[in-house]
C-alpha cells in the first residue's frame, strides 16, 4: 500500500503543469493614459477598462484594451483619434504580451522590474522594454509605470495640417490593480 | 497646389466633425433622455457580443442585471453587473458623474436597469457614461 502511495505521489509530482493550473491574477479596470504635449495644444486621454492578466508562475503579462474606449477632453480630439489616426473600426484593440524579467511573485512590498514584450496597435507591432513598479499587498498586485513611444512606429497617418498638434513622442502611463483569478 | 491640399483637409475635417458630432457627444453627455436602441439582460448582452463580431458599438443600450460590485477604481464610479450563469464575466458600467447621488441608493445584490454607451467586449462587456434607469 505504501509503495502504491509513493508511486502515486511521484507520478502526480512529475505531471507537467498546464496553463489552467498556473496561478493567475486579473485586472479588469486597468488604467492607461496617454499625453501628447506640443506648443499648439496638449492632448490627454484615458482608458479605465483595460484588461490584463498575469501568469505568476510563467511571469507572463497580457494586456488588451478597446481603442474606442479612450475618454478625451474634447469630442473633436476623440473623433480624430478614432476615425483618422487609429482607425478603431478596423483595429479595435491594442494588445501587449510580455514577460516580467526577474519577477518574484512572493516578494511582499515593492519591486521594480523590466517588462519585455510586444505591443501591437493599429496593425503594427513594436518590441518594448518598460520599467515597471510592482507592489504586492496580500494576494493583490498593483503594477504601474510610464514609458514613451513614437507615433511613427505605428503607421499612424497624420495630415500635414495637423502635424504640429501632435507630439512625435507620446507619453503613456499605466496602472493595474490585480486580484486572484481562476480561468 | 499646396493651398488646394490644405483647403481640402480643412473641408474634410469640418465635415467629419459635423458628421460625428452626434455620436461623439454621447461620450460625455447625460444619456437620461436618450432612448436606448435595445434592451438586454446581462447574460444576453455577454453572449451576443461573444458570438457576433458585428454589434451595436457606439450605440446607447439598456441592460438589466444584478449588482456584483460597486467600486471607485481609478477614481471613477463603476458598477459591475453579473449574469446568473457566467460567473466570471461581467458588464462593466463606467458611470456618468451625474450619478453620484443615485449610486448611494444601490447596493450589491440589487437588480437594476442601466443605460450606457456600448463600447465592446474584452473579457467583460464595457459600457461608458452609464445612468441608472431604475432599481427594481
Amino acid at each position: 500500500m505504501i509503495r502504491i502511495l509513493i508511486i502515486f505521489f511521484l507520478t502526480v509530482g512529475t505531471i507537467p503543469q498546464t496553463d489552467e493550473d498556473n496561478e493567475k491574477v486579473i485586472a479588469r479596470q486597468g488604467k492607461v493614459s496617454f499625453f501628447s504635449y506640443t506648443s499648439v495644444e496638449d492632448i490627454k486621454a484615458e482608458n479605465n477598462q483595460v484588461l490584463s492578466v498575469i501568469d505568476l508562475d510563467k511571469k507572463e503579462i497580457a494586456v488588451r484594451m478597446l481603442m474606442n474606449a479612450f475618454i478625451f477632453e474634447k469630442a473633436l480630439m476623440r473623433e480624430h483619434f478614432n476615425e483618422s489616426y487609429l482607425e478603431t473600426d478596423i483595429y479595435p484593440e491594442a494588445v501587449f504580451e510580455g514577460k516580467i524579467m526577474d519577477f518574484d511573485s512572493t516578494i511582499v512590498g515593492e519591486q521594480t522590474r523590466i517588462v519585455k514584450g510586444v505591443f501591437t496597435m493599429h496593425g503594427n507591432s513594436e518590441e518594448l522594454e518598460i520599467k515597471t513598479k510592482i507592489l504586492k499587498e496580500a494576494d493583490n498586485y498593483i503594477v504601474s509605470g510610464v514609458f514613451e513611444t513614437l507615433v511613427k512606429d505605428y503607421n499612424i497617418n497624420i495630415p500635414p495640417l495637423l502635424a504640429g498638434n501632435i507630439a512625435k513622442s507620446i507619453s503613456v502611463e499605466f496602472r493595474f490593480e490585480y486580484e486572484p483569478y481562476e480561468d | 497646389m499646396v493651398k488646394n491640399s490644405s483647403f481640402s483637409y480643412m473641408i474634410f475635417f469640418v465635415f467629419s466633425a459635423l458628421f460625428c458630432l452626434g455620436c461623439q457627444r454621447l461620450t460625455n453627455e447625460d444619456l437620461s433622455s436618450i432612448e436606448p436602441k435595445k434592451l438586454y439582460s446581462t447574460e444576453n448582452l455577454i453572449s451576443t457580443l461573444q458570438s457576433n463580431t458585428e454589434y451595436d458599438s457606439e450605440e446607447v443600450i439598456a441592460v438589466t442585471g444584478i449588482v456584483h460590485e460597486i467600486n471607485t477604481i481609478n477614481k471613477r464610479i463603476t458598477i459591475l453587473l453579473k449574469a446568473d450563469k457566467a460567473q466570471e464575466q461581467f458588464v462593466i458600467c463606467d458611470m456618468n458623474s451625474s450619478q453620484t447621488t443615485t449610486i448611494k441608493t444601490i447596493k450589491k445584490g440589487d437588480s437594476i436597469l442601466i443605460k450606457g454607451l456600448l463600447k465592446g467586449i474584452l473579457k467583460d462587456v464595457i459600457l461608458l457614461n452609464c445612468v441608472i434607469v431604475k432599481d427594481k
